[in-house]
C-alpha cells in the first residue's frame, strides 16, 4: 500500500491546553478512512493542521511524499476539503462560487464543466440560485463541488453529515462511496458517529483527547466474534437466570428492559433456541455493532491501548 | 495573483454593503451643490466679509464648480476614511466571520498573496471611491456652476489669507490631490486589513479603524509645542488633509502668483512619504501576523 498521508508525532497546543498529542497516523492511497472521535477529540485541530490552517507545534506532516509545510501551494492543488460548515459566498449563486474557488485553485473552467460538477451534486438546476436561500443539506453538496472542483487526489471531509436530514445523510454517504469506487479518490472523512464510519470506511483511527486510541482495517476493529446481542423477553429475569447458567454468562448483563451480552453472530440461532427450550418468549434480539461499545469503552478509559495498530 | 484580485474585486461589486460608500458621497455631494445653488451667496458674504475692503472681486463668479469642488473636498475628504474602514475593516475578519477564510486558506493561495489582494482590492475600491468623488463634486459642480478663477480661503498662522488661482491652472491641482488623497486614504485602508486580521467579525476592526482616526485626528489638532514638535510628525492624520498644498500657489517676490506653481512642494513630498512608510509597516505588520495566525474560525 502506497502511503498518501503521513501524520508524525504531531502535537498542537493552545497555551496550557495541548488539543493534539503526539499523534501519528497514515492514510493509503485509496482508503476511505474514517477518523473518529468525539467532540472535542482534536479530529478538527488535526485535519486544520493538514490544511494548513493551523501550525503544529511539534510533528511532521507528509502529503503525497513530501513535507507540507515546504511544499505547501504544491501539495493543496491536489486536495479537497470541506471543514465543518460548508461556508460560502451567501450573496453569490452557486455557480459563481463553484466558479470563484475554481479560479482560487488556478483553473479556468467553462460554463459546461461546471455545470458537470453541480449536476453531480445535484445542484444543476439550482446553479443560478443565492446560496442565502440554500437548505443546510444543498450547502453541504456545494461545498462538496468547490473541494472537487479542481478533481483533486486527496479529499478531507470534516463532519460531513452534521445537520442534515437522514436523506441528506445518505446522499453524502453514496457521494463518498461513488468518489471512492468510481472515481479512485483518497478520501479522509471525520465523524462522531461510529455508524456512518462503519458503512463508508475501509480503515480508521479512534482519538480520544488528542491521543490515538487505535487505528486499523474497519472490519479487523469491528471483530465478528465480539458482536453485542440486545435481548427483549416477556420475562427478562427467568431469561437472565437461565443464561446465567449458560455458556454466555461471561458477558452477560441486563437493565430494565434488556438482555445484554458479548457473543459470536453465529451464535444468536442457538441462544433463540436455548430460550424458546425453556418456554420464553423473545420479543427482540439484535446484534449491534461492537464498534460503538468499544469506542466508548476505550474513551472512557484513559488508557492508551492500540490492539489492532496495522 | 491578478486572478486573485479579479475575484476580490468581484465579491465587492456583489455586496451591496460597497454601494454605500457610493450613495453616501452621491447624497452629501448634491445637498452640497443644491444648497449652493440656492443661497451661496450667504456664504460668499460670511466668508469675504473680513477681506471685502482691500480685495476686488466679481462675487458673481466666485462660487463657480472649482470652488464648490474645494468646498466638498474639505468637507468629504475628513468623512471617507470611514466609508475606506467599512472595506478595509471587513477585508479579513470578514472572511473569517462568513467561514470563506479557512476555505480559501485550503486554496493553493498563499497567505501573503491574500492580504496582499485584499490590499489592492481596498486600494482600487479607494481610487474607484475617488473618481467617483471628482465625478460628482468637480464635474458636476463644473456643468452646474460654471468655470472660473478659484477662490482659496486660508488661515496661516495669525492671518487670514484669499489664493486666487486662475482658471487654466487649476484642473492638474485637483488631479494630484486626488492623487494626495488616494495615497492618504490608503494608508486608512491598510490600517483596516491590519486590524481585520486580528478580529472574526466585521464589526470590531471597523469601529477600532475609525476610532483610531478620530483619537489621531484629535491629537494631530492639540496646538501645544511639545506635541507639535514630537508626536504630530510621525502621525498619519497630521497627513490627511496634505492634499490642500497643491491649492497653495507659489508667489514672488512682490506677493504675486506664479501659475503652475506650489508654495511648498517638499511639505507635500516628506508628507507622501511619511504617509507611504505608514502603508508599508501596516501592510508589513499584518503580513508577518497573519502568516503566524492560526485560523480556527
Amino acid at each position: 500500500m502506497q502511503a498518501l498521508l503521513n501524520v508524525n508525532q504531531l502535537c498542537k497546543s493552545f497555551g496550557q491546553f495541548q488539543a493534539v498529542n503526539n499523534l501519528s497516523f497514515t492514510v493509503n492511497k485509496g482508503d476511505v478512512f474514517g477518523f473518529l472521535g468525539e467532540n472535542g477529540a482534536g479530529k478538527s485541530t488535526t485535519i486544520r493542521m493538514i490544511l494548513t490552517l493551523i501550525t503544529p507545534t511539534s510533528g511532521e506532516i507528509e502529503l503525497f511524499g513530501k513535507n507540507l509545510q515546504q511544499n505547501r501551494k504544491e501539495i493543496l492543488k491536489q486536495v479537497g476539503a470541506v471543514i465543518e460548515r460548508p461556508d460560502l459566498y451567501k450573496y453569490l449563486t452557486a455557480y459563481e462560487n463553484l466558479n470563484l474557488f475554481a479560479k482560487m485553485s488556478g483553473l479556468k473552467l467553462s460554463k459546461a464543466t461546471l455545470m458537470e460538477q453541480l449536476d453531480v451534486v445535484g445542484l444543476a438546476d439550482r446553479f443560478d440560485s443565492n446560496v442565502k436561500t440554500f437548505s443546510q443539506g444543498m450547502k453541504q453538496r456545494l461545498g462538496i463541488a468547490v473541494a472537487l472542483v479542481h478533481n483533486p487526489e486527496f479529499i478531507i471531509l470534516d463532519e460531513p453529515t452534521n445537520g442534515l436530514d437522514p436523506q441528506g445523510i445518505a446522499d453524502i454517504r453514496n457521494l463518498i462511496l461513488k468518489l471512492s469506487h468510481e472515481r479512485g479518490k483518497t478520501i479522509l472523512v471525520s465523524s462522531h458517529l461510529l455508524s456512518e464510519i462503519e458503512i463508508i470506511a475501509n480503515r480508521m483511527i479512534i482519538i480520544h483527547k488528542g491521543k490515538k486510541i487505535v487505528e486499523g482495517e474497519v472490519k479487523t476493529l469491528l471483530d465478528p466474534s465480539k458482536t453485542m446481542v440486545s435481548i427483549e423477553t416477556t420475562n427478562n429475569q427467568f431469561a437472565f437466570d437461565q443464561l446465567s447458567q449458560s455458556e454466555w454468562n461471561q458477558t452477560l448483563t441486563m437493565n430494565d428492559y434488556q438482555i445484554q451480552l458479548e457473543t459470536s453472530k453465529n451464535d444468536i440461532p442457538e441462544i433463540i433456541r436455548f430460550l424458546s427450550d425453556k418456554n420464553i418468549d423473545i420479543q427482540l434480539i439484535q446484534p449491534r455493532h461492537s464498534l460503538e461499545d468499544y469506542f466508548l469503552k476505550l474513551t472512557k478509559s484513559e488508557k492508551h491501548v492500540e490492539p489492532f495498530t496495522n | 495573483m491578478l486572478s486573485l484580485l479579479q475575484i476580490e474585486l468581484f465579491k465587492i461589486s456583489r455586496r451591496p454593503r460597497t454601494y454605500i460608500a457610493f450613495a453616501a458621497i452621491t447624497a452629501i455631494v448634491l445637498i452640497f451643490q443644491f444648497a449652493f445653488k440656492a443661497d451661496g451667496q450667504s456664504y460668499m458674504n460670511l466668508m469675504l466679509q473680513n477681506v471685502q475692503d482691500n480685495f476686488e472681486l466679481d462675487r458673481s463668479k466666485a462660487i463657480n464648480g472649482y470652488f464648490m469642488c474645494y468646498i466638498i473636498l474639505n468637507t468629504l475628504l475628513v468623512q471617507v476614511p470611514i466609508l475606506v474602514a467599512l472595506i478595509a475593516g471587513d477585508a479579513i475578519s470578514g472572511e473569517a466571520n462568513m467561514g470563506t477564510l479557512r476555505l480559501i486558506m485550503t486554496k493553493p493561495v498563499s497567505r501573503t498573496q491574500l492580504i496582499m489582494v485584499k490590499f489592492f482590492a481596498s486600494f482600487l475600491f479607494t481610487v474607484f471611491l475617488l473618481i467617483w468623488m471628482a465625478v460628482m463634486a468637480l464635474f458636476i459642480s463644473l456643468f452646474i456652476f460654471g468655470a472660473d478663477d478659484m477662490l482659496i480661503f486660508r488661515v496661516k498662522g495669525d492671518e487670514s489669507q484669499i489664493l486666487q488661482i486662475t482658471k487654466d491652472d487649476v484642473l492638474w491641482r485637483y488631479f494630484a490631490a486626488f492623487g494626495y488623497a488616494a495615497v492618504a486614504l490608503t494608508v486608512i485602508a491598510s490600517l483596516g486589513i491590519l486590524l481585520s486580521v486580528f478580529a472574526e467579525n466585521s464589526i470590531g476592526p471597523i469601529v477600532a479603524t475609525v476610532c483610531i482616526v478620530i483619537f489621531f485626528t484629535i491629537v494631530s489638532n492639540i496646538n501645544v509645542p511639545i506635541i507639535d514638535k514630537n508626536v504630530k510628525p510621525w502621525l498619519f492624520t497630521s497627513y490627511l488633509v496634505g492634499w490642500k498644498g497643491f491649492f497653495y500657489i507659489g508667489t514672488d517676490v512682490d506677493g504675486q502668483p506664479i501659475k503652475g506653481s506650489i508654495e511648498n512642494w517638499a511639505a507635500i513630498r516628506n508628507s507622501l512619504y511619511i504617509l507611504m512608510a505608514h502603508i508599508a509597516i501596516f501592510l508589513g505588520i499584518a503580513i508577518y501576523s497573519f502568516r503566524k495566525k492560526d485560523i480556527l474560525s
